[in-house]
């Protein structure tokens, strides 16, 4: 899919609109997202399997990442000055993988905080539940 | 100030564990009984199933409360640094606010504790810088009022089973949960080491009992309210027989502020704020506090007059004292094939050996499996440390491993701190302008001692059930309280070492009872729940027939 298809369905998704990110950062998050928790054979991964979603809900006024949504924006744009959205997986996962290890402790800390979004968006959203074993019958 | 008339003989500040039997058994027996209850009513509608905002899970607030209009002051033992906390955030010591308190959504282990946990000091020895003690009653004067626990709780278990305890007078209500296929893996891990197991009693129901249904084994017990209502608490019991009595009002959303009392000592009665933020005075004959450890002290901190300058029961400076919860140490086992089977509640399978005669250390715990785990809690705390933090390998690890990791853990008794304690932040009020608690100080350390002692025994006991991966964190000083707090108003026969009589009675205040877990001398290497209204029932008993 192009940037252009990708931020045409976006638009489109009422799960995706954001008063804190415009939608090539949404994009971009999206990106990230997948590789941080990527999509295989058995099961979605962060950008269509709930991480998405939440991560753009609760960076809302009142949400759980409310304090957070000053910081997105900005390591959203720096990520794709250098077009990281357009990247082969494995280079998008170097980049990442710099922020990780960078010298920033600042960066490393939010990189840090942003993956454990992801998670906690992915293993809450009940389509995943029963893919690791969580079979609610009650 | 509203001045109500008095229709009551007694009122109950805190509708929990302790208040909600208290208010129960005083009702029945022909008392006018005001139920005061700063929170509201906690069920599957109110308290939900958000895995990131529940008892058991924290991580951006709770389900059960209190609201955000509680905050309480944290100070880090080891900097000194003090910081204001939402009930949600770590360090709070927060426990449920509400109906029922932590019953509503607990786990409902429903451990009597062991007769040497009474007698810590005498069977110990008092390390230096400990305010260690033994209790001024034992085992003996409790069990009594265990069983009436057990049986008009609802108590599923195996009386039988229970070999660390002298013989019980009467079975359990209900037979145990079955074992379930995490439970037989631990099972032949503990008879390798010629270790004997328990399956642990749950104040839950294995059978129809009193008006409730069965358990339907579902997977979001602790932490949660039962879709049910088959987990037995005060809520669904004492509660409503204290109303169904016609003599008990409860009243919701009401918020303590102070302890009235004349010249002489004598509590005239509980100003309060009402759901609309109205001042209302009340009066009875008996007040009972029983707001938890953090709460209770907190009112009577923040009771002073000129004749009780540092607040009631405060003369000797022990009120706020020796606060304690349990140590948790905690061992993750990795099994090489599915350990879980779908099943709820969880806790299947436990050891009480260890509760006392460790070589070296004081006290103990007991160990157990623990309750079914969400998946975010999985990947917050049961994941293996060194897996990375992102990316495939993280996801294939969930997706593989999330029924074959189990853990071990067990409350250690702690040993108390005087240091460890609850004071009056001198700047910060809550949103009626109460000043809030400043927790501070940390447990002993031979806390930790014996909690890494417990740890290693996890640790063994995983290993000889088979596990291929172990790991658990290291246990280190710290300040210990919430959903098991305890101590700040200890029982004992001297003034000068402890905040009530035998009797949960303050010193100096005939009329004045705590009913709730601040009273507790130790903790006990066991859930708590249990002892908070086996004492209720003891001291309710006791206002009945004095009162």
């Amino acid at each position: 899919m192009s940037d252009s298809e990708v931020l045409s369905q976006i638009s489109k998704q009422s799960s995706s609109r954001s008063t804190v990110l415009a939608p090539q950062q949404i994009v971009c998050l999206s990106a990230v997202l997948d590789r941080i928790i990527p999509p295989d054979s058995e099961s979605a991964g962060g950008s269509t399997g709930g991480a998405l979603t939440y991560i753009l809900r609760h960076l809302e006024e009142g949400g759980n990442l409310a304090p957070f949504r000053s910081v997105y924006p900005v390591f959203l744009d720096a990520l794709e000055a250098d077009g990281f959205a357009a990247l082969l997986p494995a280079d998008q996962d170097k980049m990442l993988g710099g922020q990780e290890r960078s010298p920033d402790p600042a960066a490393r800390r939010f990189f840090r905080s942003l993956a454990e979004h992801a998670q906690e968006g992915y293993y809450t959203s009940p389509a995943n539940w029963s893919g690791v074993g969580f079979e609610v019958t009650g | 100030m509203t001045d109500r008339p008095t229709p009551y003989e007694v009122i109950v500040v805190g509708a929990g564990a302790g208040g909600g039997v208290i208010a129960g058994v005083l009702a029945e027996a022909g008392k006018r009984v005001l139920l005061l209850e700063r929170g509201g009513t906690l069920d599957l509608a109110t308290t939900k199933r958000d895995h990131l905002r529940n008892q058991r899970l924290s991580a951006y607030g709770v389900n059960a409360g209190p609201s955000g209009s509680h905050p309480r002051v944290f100070v880090d033992w080891k900097t000194g640094e003090a910081r204001t906390l939402a009930p949600w955030e770590d360090g709070y010591s927060n426990n449920a606010a509400g109906i029922g308190g932590g019953t509503a959504v607990y786990g409902a282990q429903a451990w009597r504790f062991h007769p040497l946990d009474f007698r810590m000091a005498s069977t110990y020895g008092v390390p230096d810088g400990s305010s260690l003690a033994d209790w001024p009653i034992g085992y003996g004067d409790l069990a009594p009022f265990y069983q009436r626990a057990e049986r008009e709780i609802g108590v599923a278990g195996d009386a039988s089973a229970m070999i660390h305890l002298p013989p019980y007078e009467a079975p359990y209500p209900m037979a145990p949960f079955p074992v379930s296929r995490q439970g037989e893996t631990l099972r032949r891990g503990a008879d390798a080491l010629g270790w004997a197991t328990i399956t642990p009693p749950l104040a839950v129901n294995t059978e129809p009992y009193g008006g409730r249904p069965a358990c339907i084994r579902c997977q979001h017990c602790i932490g949660f309210a039962c879709p049910v209502d088959s987990k037995n608490g005060s809520h669904n019991t004492l509660i409503p027989r204290a109303l169904a009595s016609g003599r008990c009002d409860l009243v919701v959303g009401a918020m303590a502020e102070r302890l009235e009392t004349d010249q002489a000592g004598r509590i005239l009665g509980v100003t309060f704020f009402d759901a609309d933020g109205q001042r209302v005075s009340v009066r009875a004959e008996v007040v009972v506090l029983a707001g938890g450890a953090i709460e209770t002290a907190r009112l009577l901190l923040n009771s002073r007059s000129p004749a009780h300058p540092g607040g009631i029961g405060n003369g000797n400076d022990q009120v706020g004292r020796n606060l304690q919860g349990h140590y948790y140490p905690t061992a993750v086992g990795l099994f090489s094939d599915d350990l879980w089977d779908g099943l709820g509640p969880g806790p299947s399978t436990a050891v009480t050996r260890f509760g006392h005669g460790n070589e070296g250390v004081i006290g103990g715990a007991m160990l157990a499996d623990d309750f079914v785990q969400t998946p975010i809690i999985t990947w917050k705390r049961r994941r293996d440390p060194d897996l990375p933090f992102w990316g495939a390998e993280a996801k294939e690890w969930m997706r593989r491993n999330y029924r074959r990791v189990t853990d071990v853990k067990g409350p250690v008794q702690e040993i108390p701190s005087p240091d460890a304690r609850v004071t009056i932040d001198p700047l910060v009020t809550d949103r009626w302008g109460i000043p809030v608690v400043r927790l501070s100080g940390a447990t002993h350390p031979e806390t930790v001692r014996t909690a890494t002692f417990m740890l290693d025994r996890a640790v063994e006991w995983l290993g000889a059930a088979g596990a291929v991966k172990i790991w658990g964190t290291p246990p280190s000083l710290a300040l210990s309280g919430g959903q098991h707090q305890a101590g700040t108003c200890r029982m004992g026969e001297e003034p000068k070492t402890s905040v009530t009589d035998r009797f949960c009675r303050v010193h100096g205040h005939d009329n004045l009872y705590v009913g709730d877990g601040s009273v507790h001398v130790t903790n006990g290497g066991f859930n708590p729940f249990l002892t908070i209204m086996a004492l209720a029932y003891r001291t309710a008993d006791h206002i009945t027939n004095h009162w």
